[in-house]
């Protein structure tokens, strides 16, 4: 039987794996940076605050991702505020395989932008927030990332993309 | 299908691989032990901060509880005036030992209570007024004025069954109470 203990510490797993995901796009390397931010904050307290075990993965992410230059942080344009409230794609149809293409793509920061959006439900300003990034930016990154993905998605591009 | 809702299903159909789930959830034990602890010693704890409300409750009363409860427990004697009188005017001039004089308060300018008189009290170690009212339907409350010894913030509060309703006006505070009638 499953305890209610046992069943919220898989969803709060869940979800820090997904983040881990999103801003690694590697299951393993997910996995990897998920248990190390367990390991980090069972040092200190418990393992019960969302948002404390995904800021905890943010910056393990950064720590690993610096050290083997891995990522390219490029200046972005803060100047497109183009606001997103939701993100449309109505003639679109998922298709897992393209899908994983084309979020292979994307940028980490891009990613992760879409994720937090998408998924976790954070506005703008609490992505904003959570990443240390000006509102602007994060509109950016968001906006960036719809394009790529629209391009790769569309069926009369993927052809081109691959 | 929104770009937002496929992206929410990619993501939601990704889960941990259970190996790595469960090497994961091995680190966390200890925590639920605590957890254990913790959620064992609660009830203890809170019935330790009623038991410890309460005493802060009779040994530390606000001044506003305490002069409350003093005014509910005057108001219950239903003592009767000492002087008659529908005039603010008169009780201010016959009342000399009053070291205020006694002001109809503003709060009350429009409910219509009637004064019928008034007699000496003590509130807070003070001397008081202790005026007797009567509303629209033959109802008997009873108003106190005291020298303010305290600021406190205007308050309802419900003392042994009498409804006891505190402000300040100028220097004086004032106490209306109400109800209780089966104890006088």
């Amino acid at each position: 039987m499953v305890s209610p203990e046992s069943s919220a510490l898989d969803a709060l797993l869940d979800r820090g794996f997904r983040y881990a995901l999103a801003l690694t796009h590697d299951a393993t390397r997910a996995e990897d940076l998920l248990h190390d931010a367990v390991v980090s904050i069972l040092r200190r307290k418990q393992l019960d605050n969302v948002g404390y075990l995904l800021t905890t993965i943010r910056n393990r992410f950064i720590d690993l991702y610096r050290r083997e230059r891995l990522v390219v942080m490029l200046p972005l344009d803060e100047s497109n505020e183009e606001v997103l409230e939701t993100i449309d794609a109505p003639d679109m149809t998922l298709d897992p395989e393209k899908l994983e293409k084309a979020l292979a793509a994307l940028r980490p920061a891009e990613r992760e932008a879409i994720y937090l959006f998408s998924v976790e439900d954070y506005t703008a300003q609490e992505i904003a927030d959570a990443t240390g990034r000006p509102r602007g930016t994060v509109l950016s990154l968001m906006h960036r990332a719809r394009r790529k993905l629209r391009a790769w998605m569309a069926p009369k591009n993927v052809e081109a993309q691959q | 299908m929104t770009m937002q809702r496929m992206l929410r299903d990619h993501y939601e159909s990704k889960t941990l691989r259970p190996e790595a789930r469960a090497r994961i959830a091995n680190l966390v034990p200890e925590q639920n032990d605590r957890g254990r602890w913790v959620r064992a010693v609660i009830p203890f704890a809170m019935a330790a901060t009623v038991v410890l409300a309460a005493l802060l409750g009779v040994f530390a009363q606000s001044p506003a509880a305490k002069l409350g409860a003093e005014i509910a427990h005057n108001h219950a004697r239903g003592l009767e005036p000492e002087f008659e009188t529908a005039s603010y005017e008169e009780l201010t001039e016959r009342m000399h030992r009053l070291d205020f004089a006694v002001r109809a308060p503003n709060r009350l300018a429009a409910r219509g209570f009637r004064l019928v008189g008034a007699r000496y009290c003590s509130l807070d170690g003070r001397i008081a007024a202790q005026l007797r009212l009567v509303d629209a339907r033959d109802e008997t409350l009873t108003l106190y004025l005291v020298r303010s010894g305290h600021r406190m913030e205007a308050a309802r509060r419900r003392h042994s069954g009498v409804a006891v309703e505190l402000w300040q006006e100028g220097e004086l505070t004032y106490g209306l109470a109400q109800g209780n009638e089966g104890k006088r």
